[in-house]
């Protein structure tokens, strides 16, 4: 489906679900459901939990569309409501459990890579170790600088559209970009400078 | 796209965790929905929401929305038994407020265990037709697709408001639904058109007690025409007569033909006069090219190229000023929601035209600015409006010429004046035009200043006052050489609109310093990721502001960079950037530039070569999360202050690729 062809079929669903018809809502469910519980799980880190931000985020959707401008696209919209509440769950979890342990279960101590001999860069994307690192080092991340890289480099948002959608000033979004990029540089060192969010800007 | 490689490795991760095909949250959200719709009390607030934002749902104005609230009316239960027959075509209600349709309840058919169920049920009438044409809200087949299926003559619209277009049409055995869009979708009409029966349904739009009727005469016949709706609001029992949905209505029949023009728009209203005028229009015969469908199916919206106006105005306003050979003046100040687009050179009639684009997505609204020396006010095409007719405007191009009905306003312009109107010409039927002051908010502004003549259009309908325009008017500098403007590839559209800033700065160091009269000094030593933008002088303050931009290609399209500030302090009094004081936001705004910083602010004392100077970190910000503006203690922005030979210097760096270091490296190199 092209932009255009899903931005016409979100305004459809969007005039559907204004109208309360949950037909309306049912198809954004269907076109966001996956994008949004990556994005949570990108922050919260936990399956369930993921699947729970998507779908209190949905019903919150549900509940304030007529607060969203017709003009404005529904994708960054939603999507920005997944991350703050996904922020705000990986806050409340970060009370509960130990970020060091890997919820994922994939088994891959951070001491462990962080010591290991820096592989060859030209592997360094295609292993699953480097992902691993890669997963690893973002969970080393506060929420809030997690949630950063994930709009920056996952939703593949600008930084001005960070900031129009995360409603924060521009030197913060900058800010928050800036720590979230030097945290993961140092913790991916090892695995060489194509590890490094920012130079992966292409 | 290509994804980055981390977006790559990110996207791997997720999908390993979580397949996509395991991703189905419709069965767990949709009884969660239904359950919290059943019990609006509970946390989840959507009747209140959407009580609270009535008119935000009836803001909508994307063309779907407005089909769904057109579409709704039309469905919405006809010949009420509380509706009581006042006029020919509508039937007034007895209070504003009437019961919200309820949903039908579901139709159940017993089944015999082990029978199969009959398949062939054929389709009514009307579902045949809608999945030839599509339905209310996809209209898409032809006139003459549904001339060919009706026993009834359909005529259609000849003329129309400008920019709007023939979109798709639809209907049913008896009935033919007619649809029309702007480019923008801020603007809708659908024209119904059915063999007259005098029944019930046709009779029955309901309009609140107080709402006027009026009649308005269509040729031959009487019409009655109508502003407002009722609506209603899900989760809502109740529909509510609203003046200001931005719908009108005009119904009338002729011939055995029931006709009803339904116009919805909330920005631009048509009146009931200009919808007589489209009702006149209605013909049989081919109509003109302009409402040919624009594309085969509604839902298919074509996307216009971002750059489709960079070839017809290709040039930088220095290339202009150097083809023109007058110097072509650049607005400093424009509203943001305006993107420069280029510059077109009129050698025909020694004219350049600067053209700014709205930004709106798929729409071409725009304001031009047009200059042409007027040394004499002879052979000047722009020192003053002709008044004529639409003929006459054609004939008398490039002569602005305005209706003679048009209010030409004589407005002040810094020292001079100019002259102002407001209206447009607009189509009254397929052969000509006529001028209205008020169909559409496009505005015009003509003044001279030094030998030339300018000429500002605003097509933006963006909003714009007549004040703004003359802010505009006000703010024209010299255009800035081209060595000074760092390329913006041509295909590309910048996230900031660099064009704009970098006008802000149109001097050289050599022109800065004329300007000020004083010895401007320039940093030897800059961080290669720096590059000079421009200078400007600030006559009132008496600075001049040096701009060194971040590197455009390795950040992206950004307005961060170091600002350097020079300042005749021959004894440190009357000197805006001597030192820093504590202080609160009100003395602050007191001064500019302001010496006040916040009470929390940590001021230090650094060493640059053999004198000593300030610096800080932060500046006055509102953040989402504060109440007001506030001191932050911000290092995104850093600050640098010293006195040197008497002349007071300030350094300022958006951006965290510096530290206190670097900007002091770069004070000690002013040379």
């Amino acid at each position: 489906m092209s932009a255009t062809n899903q931005q016409v079929h979100d305004i459809q669903a969007i005039a559907r679900l204004k109208r309360g018809d949950p037909g309306g809502l049912e198809a954004l469910v269907r076109r966001y459901q996956v994008q949004a519980v990556h994005t949570a799980y990108l922050i919260v880190r936990d399956r369930p939990l993921a699947e729970d931000v998507a779908q209190s985020a949905f019903l919150r959707a549900a509940e304030k569309i007529g607060q969203l401008d017709d003009h404005r696209p529904f994708g960054p919209w939603f999507l920005r409501s997944v991350v703050n509440a996904a922020m705000k769950a990986a806050k409340r979890q970060q009370r509960l459990v130990s970020l060091e342990a890997d919820p994922a279960g994939k088994g891959f101590p951070l001491d462990e890579w962080l010591a290991d001999p820096a592989p060859c860069p030209e592997v360094l994307v295609e292993t699953e170790e480097t992902r691993q690192a890669v997963w690893q080092a973002l969970g080393q991340l506060p929420p809030e600088q997690r949630a950063a890289i994930v709009l920056r480099h996952f939703l593949e948002m600008s930084e001005a559209e960070m900031t129009a959608e995360l409603q924060r000033p521009p030197s913060t979004i900058k800010w928050w970009l800036h720590t979230a990029r030097q945290r993961m540089r140092k913790l991916l060192r090892p695995w060489g400078p194509a590890a490094d969010p920012e130079e992966d800007q292409s | 796209m290509k994804s980055s490689p981390i977006q790559s490795m990110l996207r791997r991760l997720v999908e390993e965790a979580i397949p996509p095909a395991e991703v189905d949250l419709w069965p767990a959200l949709r009884s969660q929905y239904e359950t919290r719709k059943a019990h609006p009390k509970g946390d989840f607030s959507m009747k209140r929401s959407f009580a609270n934002n009535r008119r935000l749902v009836f803001v909508a104005v994307p063309i779907l929305a407005v089909i769904f609230v057109a579409v709704a009316l039309l469905i919405t239960p006809q010949g009420r038994a509380w509706a009581r027959s006042a006029m020919q075509f509508f039937t007034r209600t007895q209070s504003d407020t009437i019961p919200a349709p309820t949903s039908e309840p579901l139709a159940w058919v017993e089944q015999t265990p082990g029978v199969p169920a009959p398949t062939s049920t054929p389709l009514p009438p009307q579902a045949v037709f809608a999945a030839e044409c599509g339905d209310y809200r996809a209209p898409h087949c032809s006139i003459e697709q549904i001339r060919s299926k009706v026993d009834f003559t359909v005529q259609e619209l000849a003329s129309l408001p400008a920019g709007m277009y023939f979109i798709g049409a639809t209907g049913g055995p008896q009935e033919a639904f007619i649809t029309y869009d702007s480019g923008d979708h801020s603007r809708f009409i659908a024209l119904i058109e059915q063999p007259w029966t005098g029944s019930a349904e046709q009779k029955g739009f309901e309009v609140a007690p107080g709402v006027v009727v009026e009649s308005v005469p269509i040729g031959g016949v009487t019409g009655e025409y109508v502003k407002g709706s009722f609506g209603y609001m899900a989760g809502e029992t109740v529909e509510t007569w609203m003046p200001d949905t931005g719908q009108e209505t005009l119904k009338w029949s002729d011939q055995g033909v029931y006709y009803s023009i339904m116009y919805i728009s909330h920005s631009i209203p048509l009146g009931k006069d200009r919808l007589a005028v489209l009702a006149e229009s209605l013909t049989t015969a081919p109509v003109s090219a302009n409402l040919t469908p624009l594309h085969a199916t509604a839902t298919e919206i074509p996307t216009l190229d971002p750059n489709r106006w960079n070839a017809a105005f290709p040039l930088t306003p220095a290339q202009a000023s150097q083809q023109a050979g007058f110097d072509v003046l650049v607005p400093s100040k424009m509203p943001a929601s305006l993107t420069f687009i280029g510059v077109r050179y009129d050698g025909d009639h020694n004219l350049v035209s600067l053209f700014y684009l709205l930004d709106c997505g798929n729409c071409d609204n725009a304001m031009y600015l047009i200059e042409q020396p007027a040394p004499n006010g002879e052979n000047c095409d722009f020192c003053g409006f002709l008044v004529g007719d639409s003929a006459a405007a054609d004939a008398n191009y490039p002569r602005e010429t305005v209706g003679t009905n048009a209010t030409i306003e004589t407005v002040q312009i810094g020292n001079g004046t100019g002259q102002y109107v407001k209206g447009d010409w607009v189509s009254n039927n397929v052969t000509g035009f006529e001028w209205s002051n008020d169909d559409y908010p496009t505005q015009r502004l003509l003044w001279e200043k030094d030998g030339m003549a300018y000429f500002l259009y605003d097509g933006t309908w963006g909003g714009l006052a007549k004040e703004d325009l003359i802010t505009i008017a006000e703010s024209m500098i010299t255009a800035p050489m081209p060595t000074q403007l760092p390329a913006i590839p041509a295909t590309a559209t910048p996230e900031v609109d660099m064009n704009m800033f970098y006008t802000e700065y149109p001097l050289t160091l050599a022109q800065a310093a004329e300007q000020a009269g004083i010895d401007v000094q320039g940093p030897a030593r800059l961080p290669e990721i720096l590059s000079f933008l421009g200078a400007r002088y600030d006559a009132e303050l008496k600075t001049v502001i040096m701009f060194y931009l971040l590197d455009q290609e390795r950040w992206g399209p950004n307005t961060d960079g170091l600002m350097l500030w020079e300042q005749l302090a021959p004894n440190g009094v009357d000197c805006g950037l001597c030192g820093f004081v504590v202080g609160d936001l009100a003395a602050s705004k007191a001064a500019y530039p302001s010496k006040v910083v916040g009470s929390d602010a940590t001021i230090e004392t650094v060493q640059i070569g053999d004198v000593s100077g300030l610096y800080v970190e932060g500046n006055w910000q509102a953040r989402p999360d504060s109440d007001g503006m506030k001191w932050f203690n911000d290092p995104y922005i850093k600050i640098l202050r010293f006195q040197k030979d008497g002349m007071a210097y300030q350094l300022v760096y958006y951006g965290m690729e510096l530290e206190i270091e670097d900007l002091i490296a770069i004070a000690e190199s002013l040379r």
